[in-house]
């Protein structure tokens, strides 16, 4: 690296002494405004001689006798010509170029580019509406905008983790999230929770802290030549995020404040209470031909209509609150910008128990010390408060309780404390689940970061920049002795976490930009150092003396204490070339080369270098007379990446395990030490390769834009626990094996359908369509989830089970058909003999479908006239199933659990026509305890996601107030859900993508915390 | 920023090496002796896992047989009761891998205690120690995976994989054949050779000691019909023990009752085993009104074996006084004084001069602490059949019932099982699969 600086530097000081001769030409550049244009380009007209501007917008030029005229230009400005003839001093200023997103300016990772040279697959989001819509970090805004990324929103839990896929999953024990990039700094993100295992399923999601109103644009890396420059991180795609900067303006400040309600789109009928007590009855009757009371069953004896009916969902979801206040400062001069803004949002979530408060602030500096020297910090600080309830699968949990729990008796006992089951005395009072059990976890904050950037030419800069995330992590948990959790035995239990997480990055960026007449070329050297290091401490206690004091001192029976620390480190360096021949002819490679010390000795280092070039058609000569198209490029790349992200800090070292303690003499608890894990010095980097070729078109001076891209991304060398004889000691070693392959096309379509003097109207729709197979594993395929299945040649996220093919209506038909399972009986499912044996066996189960949509994307149509706008976003999902394990216990009909009201269409011997079988105690052929396609379900939707209504006074009205601009906006935030669903939500999975355990197990209901509906109001005041 | 550049290249290769905080780096964690004895407590620890001793192990071997009904929901259980195990049965199989991982702990503390030099650290008694628990192990899977249908003396009856040395790389976890049923138990008795000779005579409570490895070489030798080691094994540790403790429900109520316990794997409120969770918990067991329908009238020993309790939800359950605590903190019994009674009684009967009167003294040594009435058996194949069912009556849940039958070839017989292949467990099938059948499946799977 330091022979690399050095020879670089050596090279450029060369070019740069290179010009010489005749008469100095000197001048600045300015906006309109008069604020310097630094990096403009100035070029002798009819040669190749030129300079570039200086961080004060000066330049100095030679110029020989002949030349009369300079061609000044810069990105996002209108090129001009301005004669030299008798000056030596010429002030240029520069118009803004007409408005063509074509010269916007894409950061693309160290370094940014103008759309029209981007040779990668990079989308550029920017969407001022997001500051409308009630959001609590930056990647529920990526939600159906982004043609290849699929965002599910796995829960309405609020603050809760929420899954982006990039162009498919491509790993199988590591994160397939992408990577995110806040203004350079390397995001933590993830669950620190270390009571999610006891919560039930969803789990916190730490990029909520980042304030979505701060964020100016998202970029998206997707392909391997625009991500590759992330090289080890890179292989689930990148989110960069650029935050909102101060501009040489006068100051501007915001209040933007918005409130509203909320509460659940959909609640799931369930049975009434009489309906429960028949119900119970026919199922013992069945089970064992005797009446609930002759089994032993309390207070299900009396008439049916004698029993009251509880809504339990009715109490436990309720209309909530949710807000958003954000207050901010835009401002500076020529020498000093400055943005700054603080922030207060909530969501008081619909379900009872469940809230997300956040506090944060930011501020965001750039300051030029001198023509050849910048520096920048950005810091944002952030504190969120998190109260959470079970859910899931847990018999704790609100809603998990509020379906489980039967509907024949009043919530409350007479005296007023909370009723339960009498024979269900293992489920949580849902209302006691939420009032009763405190869980708050809360999340202190620090992003920051401070850069340095110095010219040593107009031509050649280097950047430092040194970074901070911070988290730190607060949990506690308290079971009161009037839970049932808290009761039974241990009389209050505490649980106590605290995390903490240091990531610190260094990133040093050595940028030449550099045009030789028509040829230009950019050059970026990065050398970057990262080390993360996180520690853990937990403690549980039991037997509080009462419930008035619940810190962990109280506790007279510890019970568990425990800490942890890993640390992390990683290296990379980049070079990356660009080049250009006119813009016409793109060009751009780059090479990282990557360390991590949680790889193998023998591989710490990896290689990833990626290819792209672009060809803008439309510049050729002789497309000029084409007018209609006003842009056609065509693109392609071709990239190697890699993934460890989520990997064990330690996955390749062999290890000795603590806590494998002993007792000695009756109670003396004594410290053991055996192996734990197999060390392997090969293990490297999970490998992506992909190629891209994309295609951009825009008609009618870009009024008409249409972009698609196909890909085909192969990940190898998957990270895998290969299978090793038990005997040895071990079960399994980390091993590089498996193979995942992702293709797939996207499209994407921007168009102004309208647009005059008062009347705007544009759409903008995307669709993608990914295909993903899993090529190889280690071993047999496996189950994971409840009925999720990972096997060759099959889809990530496949389910696996029998095929219910209907009802038997009679016992002749069921000896007729092959042997199905012992007690089989009229009203019972009929399952497909797949493999014709005769027999219905487990080897009679198929894959019966898989979680991944066909196709999914997002339309959005835009309405202006005069001051209003009028916006309205569908989001669609096709093609995908979910397995709805709530069904099997809610429509079982084969416990005690309280059922949904679809199980009144149960088959009955007077009733056959059905396909909802039969009420049975025990569940003798397995209706509901086998996995089958029963409970399989068509995943589609079509979402009303935001529709907003904004008004902007007019100028003439606002002129007579102090006030610079007012604006008033109404948004309603899944308004309407088209779907076959027939569950809580169709955006679910109740293994969250937090843990890459469960990569292989999406699209699974489980009493999940659905999304809520809400509507707020808004007010946006500029001062 | 050459400067720059040269201290960002002297930091690399500390950031690229990530010392482990929570767990020890495998090449050097055993160079010390209290990191070796650390490791030996570590094998201690295996026996407690809940699909060894801590639950599985233990309740398997009286369910199998006749002690204990299922009466739970755990499809693994229900096989075991019916005698029809598949090898896919995850539990079976977990007992299998937790066992090997704790021969491969036995091991590793076998490779690294003689390279301990620094004083204080006896290699002699840390190896003895070792090889006992290793022996130990070895024994448990011959218990229900190898042998023959007829017992455990058949020298070509089936082995196990017999690993020595510890597994440190991929390379050493390669597949090895399995040994023959002579084979192992010859490295068993080997190892207990050692053990005997080197292990403290005295030990904390809970380690095995010179009386537990002898006591020990008398099972192994009394299940592999060397009756006459076995009798002179017993015989040391009856001569050195002396009489049994006075009351059989009094072992029960405390820890390491002397001279009774000669071998108890201990528990605390905050090491905790399954055993009170699966008798009176989940209800997944309980016990078989057989046995309590075999005790005479006044045998002391009723009470404990058929206790009527509560379960969590109230409701009565036949199950047993040895673990009743509902923390789950009660020792279980590995060795006790009265089996060398009943392996002294039935070795001097089964060894080469059948000793009917010294058989019978000992057997009615065990009963008479009871409050039961001495044998009325006279034969030798009475008294055999006597000592057999005093087995079952003197050690119901301490996991000794199936290998009794086992050992003498009578489980099949006893349970009608028609295929007796079937009372070998099954080799799991993940292990026959990952070998590519290099580690072969038991006959009649």
């Amino acid at each position: 690296m330091r022979k690399l600086l050095f020879f670089l530097s050596c090279v450029l000081l060369l070019i740069g002494g290179a010009a010489a001769q005749n008469r100095v030409v000197t001048g600045k550049v300015t906006d309109a405004s008069g604020n310097p244009i630094p990096s403009a380009s100035v070029v002798v007209k009819g040669s190749k001689r030129g300079t570039n501007t200086g961080q004060d917008g000066s330049f100095k030029l030679n110029v020989p006798p002949t030349a009369r005229t300079l061609v000044i230009s810069s990105i996002g400005f209108a090129t001009m010509e301005v004669s030299i003839e008798g000056v030596n001093d010429v002030p240029v200023q520069l118009a803004a170029a007409a408005r063509n997103d074509l010269q916007d300016v894409v950061v693309v990772g160290y370094g940014t580019q103008r759309k029209r040279d981007l040779t990668g697959a990079v989308y550029k989001l920017k969407d001022s509406t997001m500051n409308d819509v009630p959001i609590q970090g930056p990647d529920q805004a990526l939600r159906g905008k982004v043609p290849g990324v699929q965002v599910t929103q796995s829960s309405g839990t609020p603050g809760s983790s929420i899954s982006v896929l990039i162009r498919g999953s491509g790993t199988i024990t590591t994160s397939n999230q992408p990577l995110y990039v806040v203004d350079g700094v390397i995001l933590n993100t993830g669950s620190y929770s270390q009571l999610d295992i006891n919560m039930g399923g969803q789990t916190l999601n730490v990029l909520s802290d980042i304030n979505p109103n701060d964020i100016e644009s998202y970029e998206i890396l997707k392909d391997a030549a625009a991500a590759a420059i992330y090289g080890s991180r890179g292989a689930n795609g990148v989110v960069l995020i650029t935050t909102k900067k101060g501009a040489n303006q006068k100051t501007k400040v915001m209040l933007d404040a918005s409130l509203g309600t909320q509460s659940a789109w959909r609640k799931v009928p369930t049975l009434t209470g009489p309906q429960y007590v028949s119900l119970i009855d026919e199922e013992t009757q069945a089970g064992f031909g005797a009446t609930p009371s002759q089994i032993g069953l309390q207070n299900l004896g009396n008439a049916p209509d004698t029993y009251p009916t509880t809504n339990w969902q009715d109490l436990i979801f309720k209309n909530k609150p949710l807000f958003n206040y954000q207050l901010s400062v835009a401002g500076g001069d020529a020498k000093t910008k400055i943005y700054a803004s603080a922030n207060y949002t909530g969501d008081d979530g619909i379900l009872i128990g469940s809230d997300y408060h956040r506090y944060g602030a930011r501020i965001n500096i750039d300051h030029t010390v001198n023509s050849r020297f910048k520096v920048s910090g950005e810091m944002a600080a952030s504190r969120s408060i998190q109260n959470r309830i079970n859910n899931d699968n847990n018999i704790y949990g609100v809603l998990s309780t509020a379906v489980l729990m039967p509907t024949y008796f009043k919530p409350y006992n007479p005296d007023g404390t909370y009723a339960y089951d009498a024979n269900l005395g293992i489920i949580e009072n849902p209302i006691a689940s939420g009032k009763l059990r405190f869980n708050q976890a809360k999340t202190n904050r620090v992003v920051g970061d401070m850069a340095a950037e110095y010219f040593f030419l107009p031509t050649l800069s280097l950047r430092v920049q040194g970074s901070v995330d911070y988290v730190g992590f607060n949990e506690f948990q308290f079971l009161p002795s009037n839970t049932l959790e808290g009761a039974t035995g241990p009389n209050g239990i505490g649980r106590q976490g605290y995390s903490s997480d240091l990531n610190l990055l260094n990133e040093n960026v050595l940028t030449w930009k550099q045009s030789f007449g028509d040829h230009n070329i950019t050059a970026t050297a990065v050398a970057s150092y990262q080390t993360d290091n996180f520690q853990s401490i937990y403690g549980e206690g039991h037997n509080f003396p009462g419930n008035g004091i619940q810190e962990l001192s109280a506790a007279s029976t510890p019970v568990t204490v425990t800490s942890s620390q890993t640390s992390l480190g990683q290296i990379g360096y980049l070079l990356r070339v660009n080049y250009d021949y006119k813009g016409r002819y793109l060009l751009s490679g780059s090479v990282r080369r990557d360390g991590s010390s949680a790889l193998g000795s023998n591989f710490q280092y990896g290689t990833f270098p990626a290819v792209s070039a672009g060809w803008r058609i439309s510049d050729e000569d002789f497309f000029k007379d084409v007018k209609t198209i006003s842009n056609l490029k065509l693109r392609a790349s071709y990239g190697k990446l890699g993934n460890t992200n989520g990997l064990n800090p330690y996955a390749s070292k062999p290890l000795v395990g603590v806590g494998t303690n002993y007792v000695l003499n009756g109670n003396a608890n004594t410290p053991g030490l055996a192996p734990l894990q197999i060390g392997n010095d090969s293990l490297r980097w999970e490998s992506l390769k992909q190629a891209d070729v994309g295609l951009e078109i825009g008609l009618f001076k870009e009024r008409l834009q249409f972009t698609v891209d196909y890909y085909n991304k192969q990940t190898t060398d998957l990270l895998l626990a290969r299978p090793l004889v038990a005997s040895s000691g071990f079960t399994s070693v980390n091993q590089n094996i498996g193979e995942i392959s992702n293709t797939g096309w996207e499209f994407s379509v921007t168009a102004t359908e309208f647009a005059t003097r008062d009347f705007v109207w544009t759409t903008s729709f995307n669709i993608s369509f990914n295909k993903n197979i899993v090529k190889k594993i280690s071993g047999s395929p496996f189950p994971s989830g409840f009925a999720s299945w990972t096997q060759e040649g099959y889809p990530i996220g496949s389910f696996y089970g029998y095929k219910a093919i209907g009802l038997f209506n009679s016992q002749a038909e069921i000896d007729k058909a092959p042997t199905q399972f012992q007690g089989t009986a009229p009203g019972d499912i009929r399952f497909a003999d797949l493999n014709h044996d005769g027999a219905i066996t487990s080897a009679d189960q198929t894959i019966i479908g898989n979680a991944n949509p066909k196709y999914y994307g997002g339309l959005t149509n835009t309405f202006s006239y005069k001051g209003i706008d009028l916006t309205v976003f569908f989001q669609f999902n096709e093609g995908n199933k979910i397995y709805n394990e709530n069904r099997v216990f809610a429509e079982g009909m084969n416990s005690l659990f309280g059922q949904y009201a679809t199980t009144l269409k149960r088959w009955e011997p007077t009733d056959t026509n059905t396909s909802m079988p039969r009420a049975v105690f025990g569940d003798p052929n397995g209706n509901a305890a086998l996995n089958s396609t029963r409970f399989l379900e068509d995943g589609s939707f079509i979402r009303l996601k935001n529709i907003i209504l904004a008004y902007n006074l007019p100028r003439s009205v606002i002129e007579k107030t102090k006030l610079s601009s007012v604006k008033f906006f109404f948004q309603a935030t899944n308004l309407k859900t088209w779907t076959k669903y027939s569950g809580f939500d169709p955006e679910v999975s109740t293994f969250t993508s937090t843990n890459p355990a469960n990569n292989v197990s999406p699209g699974t209901d489980f009493l999940t915390y659905p999304q809520a509906k809400s509507w707020t109001f808004g007010l946006d005041l500029g001062f | 920023m050459l400067l720059l550049g040269s201290v960002i290249m002297m930091g690399c290769n500390k950031i690229l090496n990530q010392k482990p905080y929570s767990s020890l780096d495998a090449t050097t964690a055993f160079t010390t002796g209290p990191a070796v004895t650390a490791g030996l407590l570590g094998i201690y620890n295996e026996l407690q896992n809940a699909s060894y001793y801590g639950t599985d192990y233990t309740l398997l071997c009286d369910l199998e047989a006749d002690n204990l009904d299922h009466t739970g929901s755990y499809p693994q259980y229900e096989q075991v009761k019916n005698r029809a195990i598949t090898p896919d049965n995850v539990t079976t199989q977990a007992t299998w891998d937790q066992i090997y991982q704790g021969i491969n702990r036995c091991n590793t503390v076998i490779a690294s205690a003689p390279l301990i030099t620094t004083g204080g650290f006896d290699t002699a008694a840390a190896l003895g120690e070792a090889k006992f628990l290793r022996a130990f192990m070895y024994f448990d899977l011959m218990r229900y995976w190898g042998g023959t249908p007829s017992g455990y003396s058949d020298p070509n009856g089936q082995g196990v994989p017999l690993i020595l040395t510890p597994t440190y790389t991929a390379a050493d976890a390669a597949p090895h054949v399995r040994s023959t049923a002579g084979q192992v138990y010859s490295q068993i008795l080997s190892d207990l050779t050692y053990a005997v000779t080197n292990i403290p005579a005295t030990n904390d409570f809970g380690r095995a000691n010179t009386m537990a490895a002898t006591a020990f070489r008398a099972r192994v030798e009394l299940y592999i019909g060397q009756y006459d080691a076995a009798a002179a094994d017993a015989e040391t540790v009856i001569s050195s023990l002396g009489a049994l403790s006075p009351s059989y429900p009094g072992i029960w109520l405390a820890k390491n009752v002397q001279p009774e316990s000669i071998f108890e794997l201990q528990f605390s409120a905050t090491n905790t085993n399954g055993l009170y969770f699966y008798y009176f918990g989940r209800d997944e067991v309980a016990t078989d009104v057989s046995l309590a329908n075999a005790y005479s009238a006044g045998d002391t020993r009723l009470g404990v074996n058929y206790y009527q309790g509560t379960d969590a939800s109230g409701k009565s359950v036949f199950a047993t006084a040895k673990y009743d605590d509902p923390d789950g903190s009660q020792d279980i019994t590995l060795i006790r004084l009265a089996e060398m009674y009943l392996t002294h009684a039935e070795a001097v009967l089964r060894g080469t001069n059948p000793d009917v009167a010294t058989a019978t003294s000992d057997l009615n040594t065990v009963r008479a602490r009871a409050n039961a009435a001495p044998t009325t058996a006279v034969t030798v194949s009475d008294l055999e059949a006597a000592i057999l069912l005093e087995n079952r009556l003197e050690f119901p849940h301490e996991c000794h019932r199936w290998f009794d039958l086992r050992r003498l070839g009578l489980a099949a017989s006893t349970f009608g099982i028609t295929d007796s292949t079937k009372v070998l467990w099954p080799i799991p099938q993940t292990e026959v699969l990952t070998s590519g059948n290099v580690i072969k499946q038991n006959p009649g799977y």
